[in-house]
């Protein structure tokens, strides 16, 4: 039983070890007594020292049982920025979720303990890496298989042999399949080549023959102690194919237009050199401390946001783009930048149970400012959307944003219209000024050097 | 007439029995059977990786230790973390 200031998350229902309550804009989870033994052991072994001293566990810190009603534990855990779905990262931050996953099932192994499920959904970026959000997950060693196995070729090895070896995305196969990509469906997209993966031989195709098969009679966990036994080797041995098979997959994104949008020449000059300063001050007027960037590119913008001091999430819908930004970021290392895999036109719906489980775009604690650089020309010309339709969604966000306008005449407008009638006859400077008057305070607008475009600071009446 | 109308009948609750046993079965337990099927495989993974790893290491320049000092403070790190 818990008070009514408190809200149990939607996708906090299936562990009986404990569950996830939000009170007063904190995430706490709480510990049953079931887990008591578990729990202590994690500490014990040693395993919560190492995993989180290695930042591959989230840490967290005990606070008082009060209010929850036969709790065994209660856990402040260090708060995430952002909360953010595999079917939104880009084929590197999978792949990195992945080997973390594997590290953590080793060490584990190696103290006593084991992973009782290994859903991707259990890990989110902090400081730029993966990091296993779900305390709880931990149990101790069963010499036998490891019951998160089938869990973790579906949620990591198929979409990322998918993206690998077929195309990038695939990878949003994973919005579909809550639950992991199903070994069938990812073996029969795959090309016949990755049969050549010896890896990926055994762990997505026999293991997709074999997985409808039934148990013999008298094996399974819930059985006589000793029907499925295996060795400690084996399940070390179990997690050394899998990361060799995850480490063989490798992704090269290709130089699109986006990818190399910066460096062409329809934005050259002094463009782009003082749409960087432009922004640069607009964040230090307002100093947020979170950022999204929406239609972010490379993520050229979302550092000056980083820089800034700001939790900063960068958006796109081209994968390429994303790719290159994650890899820009982990080289940096540790930056508070997060590059997702987002078309707006099409954001991430809420999913699972009742809607519940995984949360909408839209749903997600709203950003302090909005950048929309280049963006609302795509939004207008290319999908046809109405200006105060943009507006208005852009209302729906943070009390700042830094957006600019591009004009017809703006050489890469006029690409866009090349192909198509101009039927938006009401796309000009002055109505987006007068729409975006009926929902925000314009604070400053720049003309850009070497363009016609414009950049705006406006605050949101919404939130004023 | 009769005789063929039966007969697809039958035929029909087969088919429905079989997909009712289909879902019968746990998603997991094929992975669950399968990992005991490539018991020895893994095994022998996990035997070569480590054999491997130790020759390499027989090859590879020995690294400078940790300083204690670091180590130290890495430790009081993780400590303060946990708490």
């Amino acid at each position: 039983m818990i008070s009514e200031r408190m809200k149990v998350s939607g996708a906090s229902f299936r562990d009986p070890s404990g569950f996830v309550v939000e009170r007063d804009g904190e995430f706490l989870r709480v510990v049953q007594p079931a887990y008591a033994e578990h729990y202590k052991c994690l500490f014990d072994s040693g395993l919560y020292e190492e995993l989180t001293g290695r930042g591959l566990l989230i840490p967290h810190e005990e606070i008082a049982t009060e209010g929850f009603d036969g709790a065994f534990k209660v856990l402040r855990p260090r708060q995430l920025p952002y909360v953010s779905y595999p079917y939104e990262w880009c084929f590197s931050q999978l792949k990195d979720a992945a080997l973390a996953t594997l590290a953590i099932q080793k060490t584990a192994l190696s103290h006593g303990m084991m992973l009782k499920d290994a859903p991707a959904f259990n890990l989110q970026f902090l400081d730029g890496k993966p990091v296993l959000i779900d305390t709880l997950s931990f149990e101790k060693l069963r010499l036998e298989p490891w019951a998160a196995y089938g869990q973790f070729c579906r949620h990591f090895l198929a979409p990322l042999a998918l993206i690998s070896l077929c195309d990038p995305r695939l990878g949003r196969l994973s919005q579909i399949h809550l639950d992991g990509i199903p070994l069938g469906v990812a073996t029969r997209l795959l090309p016949w080549r990755g049969r050549l993966n010896f890896w990926l031989l055994v762990h997505l195709y026999w293991h997709a023959a074999n997985e409808q098969r039934e148990l013999p009679p008298g094996a399974g966990a819930a059985s006589q102690a000793g029907s499925g036994k295996l060795r400690l080797s084996s399940l070390q041995g179990l997690v050394a194919g899998l990361e060799a098979a995850v480490k063989k997959l490798r992704w090269q994104p290709p130089k699109t237009a986006w990818a190399t949008y910066y460096a062409s020449s329809v934005t050259g000059g002094k463009y782009v050199e003082h749409k960087q300063q432009v922004v640069a001050e607009f964040l230090k007027s307002v100093q947020p401390r979170s950022v999204w960037d929406l239609g972010a590119n490379t993520g050229l913008f979302s550092r000056l946001a980083a820089d800034a001091g700001a939790e900063t999430v960068s958006f796109d819908a081209d994968s390429d783009c994303v790719e290159i930004n994650y890899l820009q970021t982990r080289k940096e290392g540790g930056r508070r930048l997060l590059p997702l895999w987002m078309d707006l036109t099409n954001p991430s719906p809420a999913l699972g149970w009742e809607h519940r489980e995984r949360l909408s775009w839209l749903e997600r604690r709203p950003p302090d400012m909005t950048l929309a650089l280049g963006l609302v020309h795509h939004l207008a010309i290319a999908n046809n959307l109405p200006l105060e339709r943009i507006r208005d969604f852009f209302g729906r966000l943070g009390p700042w944003l830094a957006v600019e306008f591009v004009p017809k005449e703006d050489p890469n407008a006029r690409k866009l219209l090349r192909v198509r009638e101009d039927i938006f006859p009401g796309y000009t400077r002055e109505n987006f000024e007068r729409e975006f008057s009926r929902g925000f305070a314009i604070q400053r607008s720049a003309p850009l050097q070497d363009s016609p475009r414009v950049l705006y600071l406006m605050r949101n009446q919404r939130n004023a | 007439m009769m005789h063929i109308c039966q007969h697809n009948e039958v035929v029909q609750a087969g088919i429905v029995l079989r997909t009712m046993l289909a879902m019968y079965v746990d998603p997991g337990s094929g992975s669950y059977y399968f990992q005991m099927l490539i018991a020895g495989l893994t095994t022998f993974c996990f035997f070569f990786s480590t054999i491997r790893r130790k020759i390499a290491s027989c090859f590879k320049k020995s690294t400078p230790p940790v300083s204690a000092s670091k180590t130290a403070a890495d430790k009081s790190k993780v400590i303060s973390v946990a708490k």
